[in-house]
């Protein structure tokens, strides 16, 4: 079915688009800046993200949870509020530029902005928790004795790290740069923002000929090239993953994280720590705070929140605000049921192996790798018939499971592959049923790989915009669309307001989804 | 003899748990760590091998002080509960893989690593992966990785408890035949003493973090010093005599169906091979003797019977 | 295991409640209207609505999809199916795609005799003008910029160097009309030296009106293409006049918004109705307000405030079909000529 709904948007089209594409300079130009951008944006997040693995999979501090809630929130925000808050703190006229002229006496300011690092930057800012969650959840799991034997062989730290550490979280690593590779391999509004016109990424051409020109042949022709590429590179990690033996990794008894004792340790996560609330907490904060100002006078009110609470805006949503928010957790937590299921059932159907396996992981990831616009557009062709869904929230929920789903696969399959039969045997011959052994012992074998997919296929629902913008009817109107309207009006105020409402559901919904997954123990 | 490595004072301090041990090994020497889980021995590897550091005290090898030498330059093998073999790595790989960091030409690692998988009998397996190999291939390979890069001492943390029986007195034995053709110094973590007395020189008892007792099989089973020590190894009878408690081996007791110092009604009998258990009931307690199966054929269960001690078990109480 | 299943039906029972809403006792006649999402959130339709809908009794249902374009993209893919009635807000660069696709029927409303011929485009009365003309102008920040540049020529002179945002024309209303009217002053073949000698001036090209106007009102640069009415705007937001607007003395670009009837509507006497109350006093003295256009019917009343927005002498405009047959090859030869050089 749904395969259907892509080759109904993508079918009509003859060789020619795609000649278009590869005689048009400009367009070469585009796809190789797409790659490398998306290349370059994946490693550095890989790099920054993997010392805090370390931290968050080996130490227990106080508000743990919470810090890496809080390093999801841009993964759900509307890019033009991380702009903002990127804007009002690096740019010419940001903050740090002001501190620095103000107290260097600096006459020109720095231009962190509008260039290929912003871009970078912004792009690790918002992919961090991928790679934190992904890699940190293997971390956690991988027992410490490897690195104890390479150690006692005369492997140094840093051969210890690449020759075993490295080796060992292959698959996460793997599984976390192909994700983040494919969403900036996707973006485009943030690096437009950030990086400046002549940094257009495939996407940009994507939305350019459907929406400048509604040329939907040539949209749907650079769009299956899009998703094709996605598909070529997936595909060849999977297949580097597979030369690169993994075999059965002791899962069972990793160490218990232990508390930040080491000094030296200690110093380097608090230095490693402030530099990850510098660069991606504090745009954050800088939306709450905006959040409390008065758009134009600048001074604090707390009017912006009693104006969402008001019905001044339910004729402007099409519903009423908590209705709003209903709506968001519904397609949320549906999302993140339904999404966790398929990831469950399709990671234990990949445990055999069989010819074209690689090809069809790599088809099953595709959702991400074509932009939800396409998407949208092969639903709207899709449900329109022959009985028209459009009314009800199924298609939303589709869209939104369909996105989430890769993530979710992403984060199971190296678990799911890497575990031995023997516990689920084990708890069988206890006299459990497949199915309750399935919630007695599965689940809690993957725990931890189930609170990243949980925590993921959530705040992508929870987040996305593109998709469901196409397919809403003003009662199923979600956060993100509310921002999304509320930034058209011109409402910046309301907007913060929400976006910081929006960012602490956010949060407390991971810590509820973490604790959920933590407690299930005592359930058996 | 040599000590090739001395713990002096070694402290060692977790929220809810606390270890103090000081021994010496001496070249050549199998020493075990004997003690049941929880006891703190695997840490205290850990502290010889360097993984973990101490609080207090001092890790002396060949004389010279190591406490504050990194791991990898403490030149100490270690062989892991099941083997940490890199899952990633051949097992040619994971023999090679001390050599490789010594960036030593590939033709050289090449040859050390053959003649160490023909010394343990694995030059067969060398292309397959851990995943493939059997219990005690794994432990063979595990060896071999170990003691390619010649370590001064080498340490074992439980390497055959995952291991089935027959297997495990297989190893036992190839172990023993390794340990005499290297004569490498190795302390050897267990929890089964029956392990512990058929491989050891001496024998580390461990309790809670403790030392109990330190000395050879015949020390610790004859001459237990402590109560611990008297329960943990091997099985021994108290017994209440004119107010003052004798502690009796099973195989010390002797039985007679006519005359002896105690008298009891046999209760149950424990085939076990050449020699054979016999639960005797006594008035307020239960005892075990140990005899020769062929010996105690005439017992059945329901006899009366009269036990008598061995000479030597009033001056070892 | 509990709690799972206890999750489960806690979701089935939220979602069971959102959607059952649907379920509605017996409606009046509902008019389904397809506009772009600024036009909701402006407020003309709240402003509006009630007295069409106690007139007519009848039930409005506004719904957007985006911004103009996009939401006009969704009644091409739904051609012939959609389920709405009218559409609000197609521009001119856009007419030709929609006459081209035969998605309205034609109404010739009652006051059309209000409506001054020349934005009159569509001869057969298919799309009704219903705002404008205005013009996107250059807003600027009058505490930096005391002497505006007052024409395109000053616009590249040395003194605004790296001082104008700019949208992207490529994925921006404004941005697309920002090249058009370049072109609508230096012709098909001018417009590309014109934009070389302006790069200079360009601090940043951003995707956006609303990531531009962000950039803008956190000073990081001092002037901006954007809205004619943006000053009034400002001052009715904190009666302030700092930020100011002119339009380049080479003439603005004329923009008008238009609505029409869709084909295959259900409701075509409702949807007249509503055609000529958009006309009509009522709908067109809340334009200034809320939609920060001008009102298309003469002598509409127009607030005090927008003494403050701009208006220039002349509009330049170019036949909508001329738009339609060149604009991918101008934006080409854009992309080519001036992005390659940026920076």
């Amino acid at each position: 079915m749904l395969k259907e709904a892509f080759t109904t948007s993508t079918g009509s089209f003859t060789l020619n688009e795609f000649k278009k594409i590869f005689n048009d300079l400009y367009n070469l130009r585009v796809v190789t800046f797409t790659f490398k951008e998306a290349f370059i944006s994946a490693f550095f997040t890989l790099i920054v993200g993997l010392p805090g693995a370390y931290i968050i999979s080996h130490y227990k501090f106080k508000g743990k949870s919470f810090l890496v809630s809080l390093t999801t929130v841009p993964f759900i925000l509307p890019s033009l509020l991380v702009a903002l808050g990127f804007i009002i703190l690096f740019g010419d006229n940001g903050f740090l530029n002001k501190f620095l002229m103000d107290v260097f006496h600096f006459k020109q300011p720095f231009h962190i902005l509008y260039s290929f690092a912003a871009i970078i930057l912004v792009h690790t800012f918002y992919n961090f928790p991928v790679v934190l969650r992904i890699i940190g959840a293997a971390w956690a799991g991988v027992s410490d004795k490897y690195e104890f034997a390479a150690k006692s062989l005369g492997a140094k730290p840093l051969e210890v790290f690449f020759k075993v550490t490295v080796p060992l979280l292959l698959p996460a690593i793997i599984s976390s740069f192909s994700l983040v590779f494919l969403f900036c391999f996707l973006s485009f509004s943030i690096i437009l923002i950030i990086g400046g016109a002549r940094f257009a990424t495939i996407e940009v051409s994507i939305y350019t000929y459907y929406n400048m020109f509604s040329d939907f042949k040539m949209g749907s022709a650079l769009a299956t090239f899009q998703a094709l590429f996605s598909l070529l590179v997936i595909y060849t990690y999977l297949k580097v993953s597979d030369i690169v033996k993994t075999g059965d990794i002791e899962k069972s008894i990793a160490p218990a994280p232990s508390i930040l004792s080491n000094k030296k340790t200690l110093f380097f996560s608090l230095i490693y720590l402030g530099l990850i609330f510098f660069l991606i907490i504090a745009p954050i904060l800088v939306v709450i705070v905006y959040a409390f100002l008065d758009p134009f006078s600048s001074k604090f009110t707390l009017e912006n929140f009693a104006k969402l609470f008001g019905t001044d805006y339910t004729y402007l949503l099409g519903t009423s605000f908590l209705r709003v928010i209903l709506n968001s957790f519904a397609f949320a937590l549906f999302t993140l049921l339904l999404s966790n299921l398929f990831a469950l059932l399709g990671s234990y159907g990949l445990k055999t192996n069989f010819k074209g396996k690689n090809l069809f992981v790599s088809i099953l990831m595709l959702p991400l790798a074509i932009s939800p616009i396409t998407i949208a557009l092969s639903f709207i062709i899709f449900f329109r018939s022959p009985i028209n869904l459009m009314n009800t929230p199924i298609p939303i929920l589709i869209a939104h499971t369909l996105l989430a789903f890769p993530f979710s696969l992403r984060a199971l399959l190296p678990a799911v592959q890497s575990t031995s039969d023997s516990f689920v045997f084990a708890s069988r011959s206890l006299g459990y049923s497949r199915v309750k052994s399935f919630f007695a012992v599965d689940l809690n074998l993957f725990k931890n790989v189930l609170i990243t997919s949980s925590i993921f296929s959530f705040a992508i629902s929870f987040g996305e915009f593109g998709a469901t913008f196409m397919l809403y009817m003003p009662r199923f109107t979600t956060i993100p669309i509310a921002l999304y309207r509320f930034l058209s009006g011109r409402h910046y105020g309301e907007a913060s307001a929400l976006g910081s409402i929006f960012a602490v559901i956010n949060i407390i919904s991971f810590i509820l989804i973490e604790k959920f997954h933590r407690g299930r123990e005592n359930i058996i | 003899m040599n000590e090739k490595i001395v713990l002096l004072e070694i402290c060692k301090n977790y929220s809810d748990f606390s270890i103090k041990a000081s021994f010496i090994a001496y070249e050549g020497e199998l020493v075990s760590i004997l003690g049941p889980s929880g006891s703190g021995k695997t840490t205290i590897l850990h502290i010889i091998a360097g993984f973990i550091p101490p609080d207090s005290g001092k890790i002396i090898k060949d004389g010279i002080d190591i406490t504050n030498v990194r791991s990898e330059k403490r030149n100490i093998g270690i062989v892991f509960q099941d083997y940490a073999l890199f899952p990633f790595l051949s097992v040619y790989s994971n023999i090679a893989f001390g050599l490789r960091l010594k960036h030593i030409s590939k033709k050289e690692v090449d040859v050390e690593v053959r003649t160490f998988a023909n010394a343990f009998g694995i030059e067969n397996i060398l292309s397959k992966y851990p995943n493939l190999i059997s219990g005690g291939e794994k432990q063979r390979v595990a060896l071999a990785r170990a003691m390619i890069t010649k370590p001064d001492i080498l340490l074992m943390d439980e390497p055959m408890s995952s291991l089935d029986a027959k297997i495990r007195e297989k190893l036992r034995n190839e172990l023993k035949d390794f340990h005499r053709k290297f004569g490498i110094t190795i302390v050897y973590v267990t929890h089964d003493q029956t392990e512990a007395m058929y491989l050891s020189d001496r024998i580390i008892l461990m309790n809670n973090g403790r030392i109990e007792q330190i000395g050879t099989s015949v020390e610790l089973y004859y001459y237990p010093q402590t109560s611990f020590a008297r329960e943990f190894i091997g099985k021994i009878n108290s017994i209440n005599m004119d107010g003052e408690t004798l502690y009796v081996r099973p195989e010390d007791i002797k039985l007679s169906k006519k005359r002896g110092i105690l008298k009891g009604i046999v209760a149950d009998i424990h085939y076990l091979g050449s020699m054979s258990e016999i639960v005797v009931k006594l008035e307020n307690s239960t005892i075990f003797a140990l005899g020769l199966t062929r010996n105690i054929t005439n017992f059945k269960a329901g006899n009366s019977v009269f036990l008598s001690f061995n000479k030597n078990v009033k001056q070892r109480r | 295991m509990k709690k799972i299943v206890l999750v489960v039906l806690v979701t089935f029972l939220v979602f069971g409640s959102f959607v059952g809403c649907q379920k509605k006792e017996a409606m009046p006649e509902t008019l389904m209207i397809y506009t772009y999402d600024s036009f909701i959130s402006y407020g003309v339709p709240e402003a509006t609505n009630q007295i069409f809908e106690s007139k007519y009794n009848c039930k409005i249902n506004f719904i957007s999809f985006g911004d103009s374009k996009e939401t006009l993209n969704r009644l091409i893919l739904e051609k012939g199916s959609s389920q709405a009635d009218i559409f609000v807000g197609v521009n001119i660069d856009d007419l030709s795609k929609v006459l081209d696709n035969d998605l309205f029927i034609s109404y010739k409303p009652k006051l059309i005799d209000k409506i001054p011929s020349e934005y009159i485009l569509d001869e057969g009365y298919r799309l009704i003008p219903f705002d404008g003309p205005d013009s996107i102008a250059i807003l600027y920040d009058s505490e930096k910029i005391q002497n505006p540049p007052k024409s395109f020529e000053d616009l590249v002179k040395p003194e605004y160097a790296k001082k104008l945002i700019l949208e992207d024309p490529r994925t921006s209303g404004p941005g697309m009309s920002f090249l058009l009217w370049t072109i609508a002053v230096y012709g098909g073949n001018g417009f590309v030296d014109y934009w070389e000698k302006l790069n200079p001036t360009i601090f940043h090209i951003y995707p956006g009106w609303d990531s531009a106007f962000t950039a803008f009102s956190n000073g990081e640069a001092p002037m901006m293409i954007s809205y004619d009415t943006d000053p009034a705007y400002f001052y009715t937001e904190d009666k302030s006049t700092r930020y100011k607007a002119i339009i380049p003395k080479e003439g603005g670009w004329m923009y008008l918004e238009f609505a029409g009837i869709i084909k295959g509507t259900e409701h075509e006497k409702l949807a007249q109705n509503y055609i000529d109350f958009m006309l009509s006093e009522d709908f067109q003295k809340e334009i200034p307000g809320h939609q920060w256009m001008f009102p298309v019917v003469k002598d509409t009343p127009l607030p005090d405030y927008f003494v403050y927005a701009v208006k220039p002498d002349k509009y330049l405009t170019m036949p909508y079909q001329e738009i339609a047959k060149n604009y991918e090859n101008w934006l080409k030869i854009w992309i080519e000529k001036i992005v390659s050089q940026l920076f």
